[in-house]
């Protein structure tokens, strides 16, 4: 990851369309957050990757954010959180709204074995090569990794697997 | 937790979707920044600067980047909805296709239905066989242009591409053209698929209409009624035509005897039905189209259609089957041949070809009364009925000869010169011959190149989109664009 962190500095994150601010408030152990850990990855949700409009969140989806330091993630649909007035977690709930170099999303197959995303509106990959890059990084720590791509229609993240 | 087993109905046992966070009013607020203004939803989308670009699989709000589509604010919420925009604004991106299959399952299954091969589309659009073998492959992330292009020659709406089963193609017109492609090897698969692009580019005249005239309904839809009256023995069909040619220009307001300068404006602008002219098979005269609900009028600018005259006849033929044919008889598509036309009514007597008969009536009496030709022919002679009336030879010398009760001998009705005055080529082919740039697909020239500038202007379309619609450079519409705006308007 510090190679990644090192091409790519943190940014702060992108906040024109923050609804409230209860997207800033920094969420802890308690509302389920965790700090990813080399594969294999202990007592997560396993999931399943988004199909198509109506399936669009997949099943058991984890926000990532690669920090400075560390790589915070949470389920975006954690039960726990709705005590903090939120009705789903965003990426700046991971970071407080600090600077971070790259988030996006996962979905576990397996303990070792992700679907992945690079779809966030706040800390999204800014380029294909950025999100080859992030990919490659968690790879480094032992995950197999099935990347969505880069859609290069609306230069952006995929949001889903084509195959 | 780990180790355990993902369960068979996990997709299903989950309620995880996104919950509905406001109202719609409010989301809309939200992704026009517009909250507390008052504004409808229409005021906050046509007024909103906000851009958004779509590929295959996504909608995203636009950055100046991306080779996709970009789309205006209210194109995009016309057509993908006010929840879609929502997510993409929220999110970044919006996942825009209905099931991982599509777009590819609709344009193979089209293609299909349509009875045209990989080969016939390459050899019509221009795209090479693996580009469109990769449109079928739902593996694959095409780039939106493809699909545009697929799209129209299957007859297809671009916009809802991937979105929605079946892109909002009409089934009916595809079982249609592929059972004319059938029937006749003069229908070729590149007339088929030039009868898509007509359907596309009917079906988009009259959204833009829509769009422009805030929902309204075209003059003619609200104003004329489907006849079902083909006649009988003491009441002929020929004769019900002329009924209805008196009955249209009543309704229109043009007298007895006037004549009707420019047809080709009077069903652009006055009855707001699409008329398309374009080059086709060199047997088809023309023909009126059903795309949906959306009709239009297709003419031949080949062939004896060269002559305006003529070519004007043919329009008149068309508008006495869309005003007036009840659907059944029109099957979504009905193709006229320039041999019909100068048939004697004693043909379709033998034939029972009422509708034919009816139309051919129609289109002589509505362009040139009988009685009025009559009077004028009496005054001077039959050319000077072809140039008053802007009509050719045959129409001017049957009104003649049928006005007179057939008492002067027919081979007597002659002239020396049958092509169209100046005056008459330049109203009617102004559209076809002097249009800029010339790049436009003939089709597309005239009113839809209007509707589309204006659509533009009025921030309805974005200019990628209106560059696309007319499928010139961008230089060019940049060069052209006022003056379109102008000439029109």
């Amino acid at each position: 990851m510090n190679i990644f962190r090192q091409k790519y500095p943190a940014r702060e994150p992108n906040l024109e369309r923050l609804k409230n601010n209860s997207e800033l408030i920094l969420l802890t152990e308690h509302n389920g957050l965790r700090l990813l850990a080399v594969a294999p990855m202990s007592n997560i949700e396993l999931g399943l990757a988004p199909l198509d409009q109506s399936d669009r969140n997949g099943v058991n989806k984890y926000l990532w954010v690669i920090m400075t330091s560390h790589v915070p993630m949470v389920m975006e649909f954690e039960k726990t959180i709705s005590d903090l007035g939120l009705e789903r977690a965003t990426h700046t709930n991971l970071t407080g709204g600090a600077p971070a170099h790259c988030a996006g999303e996962l979905w576990f197959k397996d303990e070792a074995t992700i679907w992945f995303s690079g779809g966030s509106s706040r800390y999204r990959p800014e380029s294909s090569g950025q999100l080859t890059d992030v990919v490659a990084s968690f790879k480094s720590c032992g995950y197999r990794v099935i990347s969505f791509g880069w859609d290069e229609g609306a230069d952006q993240p995929a949001r889903f697997y084509r195959g | 937790m780990v180790g355990t087993k993902v369960p068979i109905n996990l997709r299903d046992s989950t309620g995880d979707k996104m919950p509905t966070f406001d109202s719609e009013q409010e989301k809309l607020e939200f992704i026009f920044t517009c909250k507390g203004k008052g504004l409808s939803p229409d005021q906050m989308a046509r007024g909103s600067d906000l851009l958004f670009i779509r590929s295959q699989d996504l909608l995203a709000v636009y950055h100046q980047k991306g080779s996709g589509r970009v789309l205006s604010a209210w194109e995009a919420l016309q057509a993908f909805g006010v929840d879609l925009l929502y997510e993409a604004v929220v999110d970044g991106s919006a996942i825009l296709v209905s099931t991982k299959e599509e777009p590819a399952r609709t344009i193979a299954r089209r293609r299909k239905d349509l009875g045209l091969s990989n080969a016939d589309i390459a050899k019509y659009t221009r795209l090479s066989l693996e580009d469109i073998h990769n449109l079928e492959d739902p593996k694959r992330r095409n780039p939106i242009q493809h699909l545009e292009i697929m799209a129209r020659c299957l007859g297809l709406d671009e916009r809802r591409i991937g979105f929605k089963p079946g892109s909002g193609g009409d089934n009916q017109l595809a079982i249609r053209l592929r059972n004319l492609k059938s029937s006749s090897s003069h229908f070729t698969p590149g007339t088929v698929m030039k009868f898509n692009e007509a359907a596309w580019t009917i079906a988009t005249q009259y959204r833009l209409t829509s769009w422009l005239n805030a929902g309204e309904k075209p003059f003619w839809e609200t104003n004329f009624e489907a006849d079902n009256t083909y006649g009988d023995a003491s009441y002929p069909a020929w004769q019900r035509g002329y009924y209805l040619a008196g009955q249209t220009r009543r309704i229109l307001g043009i007298g007895h005897d006037e004549p009707i300068l420019n047809l080709r404006e009077l069903c652009n602008k006055k009855l707001e039905i699409p008329l398309l002219q374009m080059p086709l098979s060199k047997d088809i005269a023309g023909a009126t189209l059903a795309n949906n609900d959306d009709r239009g009028i297709v003419v031949n600018i080949l062939g004896s259609n060269n002559n305006v005259w003529i070519r004007r006849s043919t329009i008149a033929h068309e508008l006495g089957h869309l005003l007036w044919d009840p659907e059944q008889n029109l099957n979504r598509l009905k193709v006229d041949h320039y041999e019909d036309f100068d048939r004697d009514p004693e043909y379709f007597l033998r034939s029972h070809d009422f509708v034919e008969m009816r139309a051919n009536a129609f289109s002589a009496e509505l362009l040139a009364p009988r009685d009025a030709s009559v009077e004028e022919f009496k005054r001077t002679d039959l050319r000077h009925v072809m140039e008053k009336f802007g009509v050719s030879f045959s129409i001017a010398r049957y009104q003649v000869w049928n006005g007179l009760k057939r008492v002067i001998h027919w081979d007597s009705l002659v002239v020396d010169d049958i092509l169209a005055t100046d005056d008459w080529v330049g109203r009617e082919s102004f559209t076809v011959d002097y249009f800029r740039p010339e790049s436009v697909p003939t089709s597309r020239k005239g009113l839809f190149a209007f509707l589309v500038v204006k659509s533009e202007s009025a921030n309805l379309i974005s200019e990628d989109t209106a560059i696309n619609y007319l499928g010139c450079s961008a230089t060019e519409y940049h060069q052209y664009k006022d003056l379109i705006f102008d000439i029109f308007q």
